[in-house]
């Protein structure tokens, strides 16, 4: 669940920092890492301001919350058309800026042989892509699809992104 | 060769049915629920009274600011409700700290096995109103082979698993070509020692893969129980290195009349669900681990 909700100010958080499933994180500590676990069809998302060294992490679950008003106004980090701007807006807080983000994702799995019925993990992809169309916003590096889970992890001091599946890293964006 | 029989002689030396879960689901299975009898299994256990007392003065049951005692805890749960917190209570005890084989943290089997029985029972109020109560404790239960395979394997079982993975193939598949036998047989084996009632083992062997209709052993608990399953995969509450590796049923949707609409307000609703159970019952949060 967000930690934070949209009215209230961005706060600090120093160290490890866990974002559990339908919530999002900001940090500006440069000694502080985020993580998400076990991404299937939901979708991580992060964000790296390298001037102001401030990052967030997001993580969720569905696409939008028009079907679920109640849900999504209680915690905007369970779907995506209102958990991604609630991301940049803490983000923002922290004193990032829009033209100097690095935004990464991750997850978007699909379970095998749906028959286009759900596609649950398909809709989490194509409305991360809609917004950020919408909104002027270039991926720097995705990872996303098939039906895998993964961890992504972001370093704030350097905006390193990496994605672990089965214990394997591999780097998914660094400077 | 591994035998399904040693690996169920494992998971009795991890996992014993409690006597409460097995009369409470028999009590489910029959529809006959004993108002008395569940007082008197609460009243025995130190850690069911404090969990109803929880649950009944839980801000999620609307008891903000006021505070009732045991008895009239009870009486204001009600019987349906007084058997899900023994049932969600216990299987703590069930699941413990099994998962690790699956790549999953401490808690995520008893998290996604709470998630299963509150779907499993939320599509057969519509769908299939009668089996509700049954979908509820086979939701729950679906996953009990994971424990046996747990305690057999351990950390080792991926990599048995792991020659034989395939992007094309679902999990299920690769660990029966690892071992003749997947954790929904072990499941329904454990099932079957335990006395369950054959539907439930059926729905705890089918989960993964239930038969049409016009198949034999076609059941619609079976597919209240796949549903389930797949709710609770999208709602990110057991994904372990097995990831989404699992087929949907063709049959299901029309068979469950579930819409998308219908299936993202519920995998929503699940997700709430169990994190207000895991408050109120003060349950172990699944501590993440990485994939």
């Amino acid at each position: 669940m967000a930690s934070v909700l949209p009215s209230s100010p961005a706060r600090e958080i120093v160290g490890r920092v866990t974002v559990g499933v339908a919530d999002l994180q900001v940090s500006s500590d440069p000694h502080a890492h985020i993580i998400t676990h076990a991404l299937g069809s939901c979708i991580g998302v992060t964000v790296y301001d390298p001037v102001a060294r401030v990052a967030g992490m997001l993580h969720f679950m569905l696409p939008s919350g028009r079907d679920n008003e109640e849900k999504a106004r209680a915690n905007p980090a369970m779907f995506g058309d209102t958990g991604v701007p609630q991301l940049f807006r803490l983000a923002y807080e922290l004193g990032a800026v829009k033209d100097r983000l690095v935004v990464c994702a991750a997850g978007g799995a699909e379970v095998m042989n749906d028959c286009g019925q759900f596609k649950i993990g398909t809709r989490n992809r194509t409305i991360l892509r809609q917004l950020f169309w919408k909104n002027n916003i270039l991926l720097a590096a995705d990872e996303t699809g098939g039906t895998i889970s993964r961890t992504m992890q972001i370093n704030i001091a350097d905006g390193r992104v990496t994605i672990r599946h089965k214990g394997q890293e591999t780097l998914l964006w660094s400077a | 060769m591994v035998s399904l029989n040693d690996i169920i002689k494992a998971g009795d030396r991890m996992a014993a049915m409690p006597a409460s879960v097995a009369r409470v689901t028999s009590m489910l299975a029959t529809g006959k629920t004993d108002p008395e009898e569940l007082s008197g299994i609460i009243k025995s256990d130190e850690v069911l009274t404090a969990a109803v007392l929880r649950r009944a003065n839980s801000v999620a049951f609307g008891s903000a600011g006021k505070v009732f005692d045991l008895r009239q805890s009870v009486v204001r749960l009600g019987t349906k409700n007084l058997t899900h917190v023994i049932m969600e209570q216990k299987a703590t005890d069930v699941f413990g700290d099994s998962g690790s084989a699956f790549g999953l943290a401490r808690g995520s089997l008893w998290r996604s096995g709470v998630g299963g029985a509150v779907g499993a029972e939320l599509i057969a109020k519509k769908a299939a109103p009668a089996d509700a109560d049954l979908a509820y404790v086979a939701g729950l239960l679906r996953d009990i082979g994971k424990i046996a395979l747990d305690a057999f394997f351990g950390d080792h079982y991926f990599k048995l698993l792991a020659p034989h993975s395939d992007p094309t193939r679902s999990f299920v598949e690769v660990e029966r070509l690892a071992l003749g036998f997947d954790h929904a047989h072990v499941g329904q084996a454990m099932a079957q020692k335990w006395g369950l009632p054959e539907r439930l083992s059926n729905a705890i062997r089918h989960h993964h893969e239930p038969p049409g209709p016009g198949e034999e052993r076609h059941d619609i608990l079976n597919d209240l129980v796949h549903a389930a399953d797949a709710v609770c995969l999208w709602a990110g509450l057991a994904v372990g290195h097995d990831g989404m590796a699992y087929t949907l049923a063709p049959h299901v949707r029309e068979s469950l009349g579930l819409t998308r609409h219908e299936a993202e307000r519920e995998i929503a609703h699940v997700w709430t669900e169990v994190r207000s159970i895991e408050q109120s019952l003060n349950a172990p949060v699944a501590q993440e681990k990485s994939a």
